[in-house]
């Protein structure tokens, strides 16, 4: 996203959020536009106009899966329908306007589109067949999400898919296909948690504009932070009003994401590691200057996105939640991921963590607690690494910080009755406080290595130089 | 903590700001000095910073102040130093050569005496076919004040009259140096007739610019560490070698005559401008197509005719004009080309070296040597 649509989306977000009727329709039509307006141009040049089409169509699934009959409505629904199919209509209308510059002009014939309301009338029919849905239905839709998100984070078997399907056709397909699906990965993890919640009876149905604004809502569309469905829509129906106070701080968090994302982020970017830089690189001391440059990066750019995200909800009277605390300040790697994407760190202990470690205590073979702990931890963290990306790094990266969790949970257990008495002192304390910040710092910097390098032997490569065994 | 902020009044003092210091900016136009972490905090780069789309260890500072700021040439001169400049395009830049293989690391290393100086040379070659950009740089160059200036030019060198962005980022160094020398440049009228707006000299205005600095400042960190300021190309990247059959050069074909259209008197203004600093021009080497493909065209750049044509002119302008000339336009097989026009690998920067040298050695130990039928 660049400067100039951020302000756009500012000064959209400032009306939208000044509407008295009306409010959560144009929010609906807004986002929905966003997505199509942000997706990069793709490879193979329809999906440029299918993906954020599939957004819209996911939603709208995940939607119809876990509504109730009362959300279901025509009069609630048909107007948020006629908004999101207006808009679908509008985008695929540009063949004839040709505006390049904010929508693809590949699009398909306006009679295709015709196939995606019938789609959902007979999804929708299916369902209504049943009083309540039977849960292997949930977890089928959940196991589908799945797949789906596990096929688009690997290129190579997008690839040979695509061939497949190109040849059926009776064509070719040149190079590997890499899909850059805006915002998917936030995407398919909010609808995950409306089906997972509606199957465990936990979510309260509500109606499309509002489940539809919740998962593609735009400030935190492409970078987060997650928020959750009862919570947004609280907010969304009603909205917090915005005190002259409020506007001080929504103006800080907006500029200061500017400046983070835009400034520090952008230009750490030149310097930051990467593998062209790697490969030059001989002297240790510069090897762990250009590392730091990544890590310092690699924040500035998140939490920058997330403090337009917040900024631009609070315009819209949506206070999504916080999604960084200082991360590289914690003296531990616990306190650690407690303040590093802290929505997606609860999504996996809500979903990932939690029943993992129920199901293993709750097993018939009982595990020894301290195996328990380290099972649960590295599958969660090689989880979370995989949500980035389905490569051996990712993985890497996962039981980098899965082992290194449990080193140090380990280790906290140990020091409770064995913290020496000069440790116990203020100053003591603060010199082993700022010892765990460093290590924690230095530990989570070496893990990005899996982040940036493409192989594990430019990581080994990396580190060998790093520590000076070569 | 906010409790005594009023949004309203807070934006107001804002903007009023902002405005503020965009009109400073063009009062004071900061852009005028040259400060650089180059030569002080990191080694000064062994060439002039150019940008390559995707390549992230470059960027493109067109302004030839900042550009010399971040150069070796820069640092303070070194005791016993025999100054030497190379001026010149892409060739002498080192496209598809690494920082230390250009001609000017590769001569360094040779540690050649001149008299009893070490001769260094700075390569202060620019990827932009262009005398008058030359010119531009030769001027900046002379601040620096070099032993010998040693100049590379070719055919797309003299033709070109296109205000190109060097010209255009340093547009009043450009138009001094065209008026002092009274050169006819065809697109000079674009380069009096647009100043700059209001707006483009505010903070706003040199956004793109400030960046740019920024970026090649934050660079150095990278050129420090690295050592490295280009990628290079690897082996199969390097261009194919077929030269064609087209006998057209720049739509123009035989017989059109291009003794006009050569800008020999920047080159005569260079000869001026350097005063009693020595100024060697070298018609550069360029591939030559085996004679079987080379029937119609020389390389991928030249056809024959307009080639054969600029070789005459120019020879004949350097014996009456009296300058240092030197021809090697065939000076170095074509396998030591990286493609079939004018970029050398790095052990042909060494032949040129070589081929270079006698010329060296004469004008520091003086033997006229220089004739057309050189080397």
């Amino acid at each position: 996203m660049s400067v100039s649509q951020l302000f756009i989306l500012a000064a959209l977000a400032f009306l939208i959020g000044q509407l008295k009727t009306g409010r959560s329709l144009v929010l609906l039509g807004v986002s929905a536009f966003f997505i199509y307006w942000l997706q990069p141009v793709q490879d193979q040049i329809t999906l440029t106009f299918w993906l954020p089409t599939a957004t819209l169509m996911l939603t709208v699934l995940g939607w119809l899966l876990t509504s109730t009959e009362g959300a279901r409505g025509w009069k609630q629904t048909l107007p948020a329908a006629m908004v999101l199919l207006s808009v679908i209509l509008f985008v695929d209308l540009n063949r004839y306007f040709q505006m390049d510059s904010m929508f693809i002009a590949t699009t398909p014939r306006p009679q295709w589109l015709a196939g995606i309301p019938a789609f959902f009338i007979i999804v929708a029919l299916v369902l209504a067949r049943w009083k309540e849905l039977p849960p292997v239905l949930f977890s089928l839709a959940g196991f589908g999400l799945i797949s789906l998100f596990a096929l688009v984070k690997m290129p190579y078997v997008l690839t040979i898919l695509f061939d497949a399907v190109a040849s059926l056709r009776g064509k070719e397909m040149s190079g590997s296909l890499t899909l850059s699906w805006l915002g998917f990965s936030y995407v398919a993890f909010r609808i995950l948690h409306t089906v997972l919640d509606r199957r465990a009876g936990r979510l309260s149905p509500v109606q499309l504009a509002e489940y539809v604004n919740y998962v593609i809502f735009f400030p935190s569309f492409a970078a987060g932070p997650i928020d959750r469905l009862e919570r947004f829509v609280r907010d969304l129906n009603d909205p917090a009003a915005i005190e002259r106070d409020d506007w001080v701080e929504i103006g800080r968090r907006f500029f200061l994401g500017l400046f983070k994302k835009f400034v520090v982020a952008d230009a750490l970017s030149w310097i930051a590691l990467n593998q062209d830089f790697a490969q030059q690189v001989d002297s240790a001391a510069w090897m762990w200057f250009l590392l730091y440059c990544y890590s310092l990066r690699i924040y500035f750019d998140f939490s920058g996105y997330t403090d337009i995200a917040i900024g631009l909800g609070r315009l819209l009277g949506v206070r999504l939640p916080e999604n960084f605390a200082s991360p590289y300040l914690k003296p531990n790697l616990t306190q650690f991921w407690n303040s590093w994407h802290m929505t997606l760190t609860q999504w996996f202990r809500n979903y990932v963590f939690y029943p993992l470690s129920r199901a293993l205590r709750s097993g018939e073979a009982r595990l020894p607690v301290t195996l328990m702990i380290l099972v649960a931890q590295t599958s969660t963290m090689v989880l979370i690494g995989l949500w980035h990306g389905v490569t051996a790094g990712f993985v890497l990266w996962g039981l980098w910080h899965g082992t290194g969790l449990f080193v140090q949970n380990r280790w906290s257990d140990y020091m409770k009755d064995h913290t020496p008495a000069w440790g116990r002192s203020q100053v003591g304390n603060r010199v082993l406080n700022a010892a765990g910040v460093f290590l924690t710092f230095n530990f989570v910097s070496l893990g990005w290595l899996f982040f940036t390098l493409p192989t594990p032997e430019s990581v080994w490569n990396v580190m060998a130089v790093l520590f000076g065994v070569v | 903590m906010n409790a005594k902020i009023n949004p309203s009044r807070l934006l107001i003092k804002a903007l009023c700001l902002f405005v503020l210091f965009n009109f400073l900016y063009v009062l004071v136009e900061p852009h005028g000095a040259k400060i650089s972490g180059y030569n002080a905090l990191f080694p000064g780069r062994t060439r002039l910073p150019f940008g390559i789309y995707g390549d992230p260890y470059t960027v493109t500072v067109d302004d030839v102040d900042d550009m010399f700021a971040s150069h070796l040439i820069a640092a303070p001169r070194q005791s016993e130093e025999f100054r030497v400049a190379l001026i010149g395009d892409s060739s002498v830049w080192g496209e598809g050569l690494g920082a230390y293989e250009v001609i000017s690391e590769q001569w360094n290393g040779m540690n050649i005496l001149c008299g009893n100086r070490t001769v260094r040379t700075y390569n202060l070659g620019y990827p932009h076919p262009s005398v008058v950009k030359d010119l531009v740089i030769l001027d900046k160059a002379l601040e620096h004040e070099p032993d010998l200036v040693i100049w590379f030019v070719t055919l797309n060198t003299l033709i070109s009259q296109r205000a190109n962005p060097f010209l255009v980022a340093n547009r009043g160094r450009t138009v001094d140096v065209l008026n002092e020398y009274h050169i006819s440049f065809k697109q000079g009228k674009n380069l009096t007739e647009t100043e700059p707006t209001l707006f483009e000299r505010t903070l706003i205005g040199q956004r793109s610019n400030l960046a740019r600095r920024i970026k090649l400042e934050m660079l150095g960190f990278v050129w420090s560490a690295t050592g490295a300021d280009t990628n290079t190309l690897s082996e199969d990247e390097i261009a194919d070698l077929d030269v064609g059959e087209n006998p057209r050069y720049r739509g123009m074909e035989p017989p059109q005559e291009l003794q006009d259209m050569l800008l020999l008197r920047a080159l005569s203004a260079g000869n001026e401008m350097a005063g009693s600093v020595p100024v060697l021009i070298v018609n550069e080497p360029m591939y030559i197509a085996l004679p079987a493909d080379a029937l119609v065209r020389y390389n991928a750049g030249y056809p024959r005719w307009a080639y054969d044509q600029y070789r005459e002119v120019l020879a004949d302008r350097a014996q009456s004009a009296g300058w240092k000339y030197l021809d090697l336009w065939n000076a170095i097989p074509p396998a030591y080309f990286l493609d079939a026009s004018l970029h050398l690998g790095a052990d042909g920067e060494r032949l040129l070296i070589e081929a270079l040298n006698p010329a060296l050695q004469s004008i520091c130990y003086p033997n006229p040597i220089f004739d057309e039928d050189s080397p």
